[in-house]
């Protein structure tokens, strides 16, 4: 469709936004309202152009032509539009430089301004506001409103997480759409009508695990993150766009730091991941990385002492140790560690003739062999989830949510993604026949389901059979299963999404593959943590598994794990002739090793990791302040000299010479999309005996219970670890709600305070694992928390 | 170029002999400052003993020298430090790298940060070169040094000079 | 007993009234029954109290939040039990520009209200509201469901005066305006289900 802005003739697209034109043409007109991935409303009438179409003559279907120059006659709409609202037409003139336009942005302006406060130098907003920068470009820069403004206000704790300034509210509803039209909770709503309006809530605490990001879309000040209230302000900020790498999806992130310190983080833009969202545990949880009782130094055992000392009196005394230890030496590293880790883990187990293996790392491979990636799922029209997405992989639940709405994603323009998707409406109807969720429990995401299943835990395999075979298993009825047979076979792009639980058996996964192959539906597989799919495809890999590891070596690397948590692996692990642990906190293994050295976290890492769609992702180092810590890079580095040798993976960049080698692909500098290259499925291995029988259920956890104690924020708005129960398992065992207990599972105990919820099935518990746990079943014994202080 | 000429201009010379000199003998005696002298550093409070810093970083923005960090926190409401949400928790200057161009003085929309006539800054130490809240604010005179010597002979801070009253050093009494 | 009323669901035993409610809208446009619902609580109970609120979200399916948005655009629905008399005062432009203000502070001042409040005995309870509709005869005050229309100091102290000895004034009718010869709307639950039924 031709379409002439200002002096600029375009060819587009129908449907199409005016606002899109505007800016393709490279033009610019300010709005609020807009958002890319929300439907556009024209609340707040600052894109405004003056917008005309020529018209055809009813009797000769000809253009109605100038009597003049004989040029099709342009008909002006009779006022300004705003764009944002208005699809292109054919032949369509849009104007948006001429005085009028001016004058009425500059007026709307104006508007907008007459009750916004003048707080811009206390304004957390301040430097990176849209409404500040658009009153600077387009305002008239002076108000000719003598009133008082209107009073409300400032400090309105929404959440222990949000802040809401009602005085600062431009009524531009970004948050109020994005909590229906993105996570589909609608916690927040426009109260009150006129004049009167502000933003409010009366679901305490905005009971949602997506509410940051009406933080990163508030064009004013209004709605800030309150863990960073006045930590700094924008300009001073270090900004860095990596990669989180706390769930197996790559969402993009920006990380603030000032002075050292991670101050906040916000969503950054992925078009093909996380578009612009991310979930509240990966923004507000990064409070870890700067708690005071974090490791700075290697520490090196002296008696029952550790003390201080430079990492090169560390690698000097580990070189010392390894010259008289056993030969059985074992590296371990935790399945968020980069690929360039990942090589340098393998180079030094290769060198010391030893074992390199990744945990937590589940039964059946995470790469799956018909992959599927965020779009297709967003694309898809039957998607049959077992697991819990929202708590394994937040990006995906969103994701899911997309495909829902049944608008696939936006189409990129000249200027990136289009700023106004006219295909996206308020309160759009949702298809939720095209959703089935299973899972052991009721899960989050199955309130959007058309279809839930509940099974027994541990028969994921019996699901999956049932269902392919179209008999009753898993204690389901055999029609459910078989329409959600046939949904699948109907769908001309079925997903399957697998989650932990599945994984976690490998003849379930096996189960699940041949269903997949037997619809022709594609696999998404959730692996456990950032890198989980890197490592495997790596093969940082050994026949024994974990477990071997930890009971047949003489000499233990572990870089992040903590498996002496479980006081029978920490009994063994005692009697190492030589223990080195990598991590960023002292935990109980590294009260047991000879050696500690400092890591760094994810947010101080530079590497690449995999997503779980087989997506190389760069992931870049924010200026964190964590004295001598180092990536597992470091400690090869260190050691390598100590020995002698030079081993790949001492840096960066030998490490992307060696992968480079392997998977054929230049890893500095990739896009910001990633390089989806996903590698070929392997073998799924051997079936461990599975464990059918326990009354407690180790699940994913959206916020990571490791990090709990060190994110107070996140804990103060999301609460303790909970052990959730049934209200009959509750009764029968006489649990109280909110009382704390200790769960002691095989060696480990661990604290958590009981949540009475129906989510919970009749005779499971469900606790979120640790990143040592694995998922699955498993027998417990609770004990209240008070007897344990009696005795 | 005549003997005339070398006269005449022996003559301006003798007749500056009998002329009051203008040089100071600083420090005995104080020197006279004209009031728009940039000197050291002052944060000033309301009348009702508020401060006026509402840490917003601004100054820090517009220092050409990167010489003021500034670290605000949200004040408490039962007593507050500055009015409003916000106070500077930390506002320091390194006099070292201050070039005293005076820009955090334009930049301040609350008037907080003034320049004032204070000019002795010399010290023995880095460190001491950096000037915190307490070192600032409206009430404290004289440099570091000079405090720290006032303190030790136990007398009042004396300092080298004497200045008209700026109406921006509200509260600033030398 | 009020406490017990709160406690104890309004729809419980309703279901009738609930199923004739909901089975006005189709399936997907549940959300659509949020309106008659608050109407119906408000009507037995004067006013739609926080605990209806939540039990009117959890039968339409939706958040709090959203309900309480809806209920607070429409100033015909009370958080709080208003008087016998609810005095509603137009603050939009045309009324405002015709002098609301002024009218809300005399009746302040008569009243002893303030914005929102209902007096000790029950019978008046003050209140802004936003725009009446009514902008060609402003100012407007609402007395319940009857608008009264131009009114100037006098005929609100009558009018006033009047309420406060338990007698509702006949609106003045508008010469010329719409209300012109038209038959006094008739408010009241038996007449609507009447027609329902």
């Amino acid at each position: 469709m031709k379409v002439k802005v200002n002096d600029v003739e375009l060819d587009l697209e129908p449907g199409t936004s005016a606002i899109d034109a505007v800016f393709a043409a490279g033009y610019d007109v300010p709005y609020f309202c807009s958002q890319e991935y929300m439907s556009p409303i024209g609340a707040c009438r600052m894109c405004l152009g003056k917008v005309g179409a020529p018209r055809k003559d009813r009797e000769t279907n000809d253009w109605i032509r100038d009597a003049e120059t004989g040029e099709p006659q342009i008909f002006y709409f009779p006022n300004l539009m705003a764009t944002c609202t208005t699809a292109i037409m054919d032949g369509m003139v849009i104007d948006t430089l001429s005085k009028e336009v001016r004058q009425a942005q500059s007026g709307m302006m104006e508007f907008h301004l007459i009750n916004h406060p003048l707080d811009c130098p206390v304004c957390d907003k301040g430097g990176a506001c849209e409404l500040q920068d658009r009153a600077y470009e387009y305002g008239a820069g002076t108000s000719r409103f003598e009133f008082d403004k209107r009073h409300q206000e400032k400090h309105h704790a929404l959440s222990e997480l949000i802040t809401l300034d009602r005085e600062r509210c431009i009524h531009c509803k970004r948050c109020v759409r994005y909590f229906e039209e993105v996570p589909g909770d609608e916690v927040l709503d426009f109260i009150e009508r006129g004049g009167h309006t502000y933003i409010g809530t009366v679901d305490e605490g905005l009971p949602s695990y997506f509410t940051g990001n009406i933080t990163d879309i508030c064009p004013v000040g209004a709605l800030l993150d309150a863990t960073s209230r006045f930590r700094g302000r924008n300009w001073e900020y270090d900004h860095t766009r990596t990669v989180s790498l706390d769930d197996a999806s790559g969402a993009a992130i920006m990380v603030d730091a000032r002075t050292g310190r991670i101050e906040r983080v916000k969503g950054a833009r992925n078009t093909q991941v996380n578009l612009d969202w991310i979930d509240d545990s990966t923004r507000f949880g990064h409070e870890y990385v700067d708690a005071p009782d974090r490791l700075k130094t290697p520490l090196i055992r002296k008696g029952a002492l550790l003390e201080p000392a430079s990492w090169e009196e560390a690698a000097q005394f580990i070189a010392s140790r390894l010259a008289v230890a056993g030969k059985r030496v074992g590296v371990a590293v935790r399945s968020d560690a980069t690929l360039e880790e990942g090589v340098a883990a393998k180079a030094l187990a290769e060198h010391l003739r030893g074992h390199a293996e990744h945990f937590p790392r589940p039964a059946a491979s995470v790469i799956a062999e018909n992959p599927a990636t965020f779009t297709d799922v967003a694309t898809s029209d039957a998607i049959f989830v077992v697991g819990d997405p929202t708590e394994e992989v937040p990006t995906l639940d969103l994701r899911i949510k997309d495909a829902l709405r049944g608008v696939a994603p936006p189409e990129l323009l000249a200027h990136g993604v289009p700023i106004a998707d006219l295909r996206l409406k308020e309160r759009m109807p949702r298809k939720r026949s095209i959703l089935t969720v299973a899972a052991p429990y009721r899960t989050n995401l199955m309130r959007h389901a058309g279809q839930e299943l509940i099974y027994p835990a541990g028969q994921e395999e019996d699901l999956f059979g049932g269902v392919g075979s179209g008999k009753a298993g898993a204690s389901l009825a055999a029609e459910q299963l078989n329409q959600l047979k046939s949904a699948l076979s109907d769908a001309k792009k079925p997903v399957i999404i697998l989650g932990a639980f599945v994984l976690a058996s490998a003849a379930a996964t096996r189960a699940a593959e041949a269903l997949a192959e037997s619809v022709g539906a594609k696999v998404m597989k959730l692996g456990p943590m950032a890198n989980s799919y890197g490592l495997e495809a790596l093969e940082v890999t050994s026949d024994g598994g974990y477990a071997d590891l930890l009971t047949q070596s003489d000499v233990l690397i572990l870089s992040n794990l903590n498996p002496a948590q479980d006081v029978q692996i920490g009994e063994r692990l005692r009697n190492l002739d030589l223990l080195i642990v990598h991590d960023s906190f002292e935990t109980e293994t590294t009260g047991l090793a000879h050696v500690v050295l400092p890591a760094k976290t994810g947010y101080e890492k530079e590497g690449t990791v995999v997503n779980l769609e087989g997506r190389f992702l760069n992931v870049y180092p924010a200026p964190v302040d964590s004295g001598t810590s180092e990536d597992f890079i470091g400690v090869v580095r260190t050691l390598g000299e100590a020995l002698g040798v030079r081993l790949d993976g001492r840096s960066v960049r030998s490490a992307r010479r060696s992968l480079a080698k392997t998977l054929n692909h230049d890893l500095a500098a990739l896009p910001e999309e990633g390089l989806l290259a996903p590698v070929d499925a392997k073998e799924i291995g051997e079936t461990v005996a599975d464990t059918v029988a326990g009354n407690l259920l180790l699940t994913s956890s959206l916020l990571k219970v490791d990090r709990l104690r060190r994110n107070p924020k996140l804990r103060a708005a999301h609460g303790d670890v909970a052990l959730r129960v049934n209200p009959a398992d509750a009764e029968a065992q006489n649990l109280e709600a909110g009382a704390n207990v200790t769960v002691n599972i095989g060696g480990v105990a661990r604290s958590a305070t009981i949540k009475i919820t129906e989510d919970a099935p009749e005779g499971l518990m469900l606790l979120p694992a640790t990143f040592d746990q694995a998922l699955g079943l498993t027998s417990a014994e609770i004990v209240p928390a008070a007897d344990l202080v009696s005795a | 170029m005549s003997v005339l000429d070398i006269a005449k201009g022996m003559g301006v010379t003798l007749s500056h002999l009998f002329k009051k000199p203008v040089t100071v003998s600083y420090p005995e005696q104080k020197v006279d400052i004209k009031a728009r002298f940039r000197g050291r550093h002052h944060l000033l409070r309301h009348p009702n003993g508020l401060e006026k810093c509402i840490g917003c970083s601004l100054c820090a923005a517009a220092c050409p020298a990167y010489c003021i960090y500034v670290e605000a926190a949200e004040n408490d409401p039962a007593n507050p430090t500055s009015p409003g949400e916000r106070y500077a928790k930390i506002y320091e200057i390194n006099m070292l790298r201050c070039i005293f161009c005076g820009f955090c003085e334009e930049a301040c929309p609350t008037g907080a940060v003034v320049l004032g006539h204070e000019f002795e800054l010399a010290d023995f130490k880095y460190k001491d070169f950096t000037y915190g809240k307490d070192d600032m604010l409206v009430g404290t005179v004289g440099s570091k040094w000079q405090r720290r010597e006032a303190d030790r002979l136990e007398k009042p801070v004396e300092l080298g000079f004497k200045a008209g009253q700026r109406v921006e050093l509200e509260g600033v009494d030398y | 007993m009020i406490e017990l009323d709160t406690i104890k669901p309004y729809f419980e035993g309703k279901e009738d009234v609930l199923g004739e409610i909901l089975g006005r809208y189709p399936d997907y446009g549940r959300r659509s029954a949020i309106m008659p619902l608050l109407w119906e609580v408000q009507r037995a109970e004067r006013h739609v109290s926080e605990a209806r609120l939540e039990e009117i979200a959890h039968i339409v399916g939706v958040h709090a939040t959203e309900v309480k948005g809806v209920m607070s655009f429409y100033s015909t629905y009370h958080e709080q039990p208003v008087g016998k008399y609810h005095l509603q005062i137009c603050s939009t432009l045309s009324c405002s520009l015709a002098g609301s203000d002024e009218m809300f502070d005399f009746i302040s001042e008569e009243t002893g209200l303030v914005n929102g409040e209902t007096d000790g005995s029950g019978i008046f309870s003050l209140q802004k509201v936003e725009c009446l509709g009514s902008c060609g005869t402003a100012p407007v005050l609402q007395v319940n469901d009857t608008y009264y229309e131009r009114v100037t100091r006098s005929s609100c102290k009558e009018l006033l005066d009047a309420l406060r000895s338990g007698e509702m004034l006949e609106p003045p009718r508008e010469r010329g305006g719409d209300n012109e010869g038209a038959e006094k709307p008739k408010i009241g639950s038996e007449q609507r289900v009447g027609r329902e039924a």
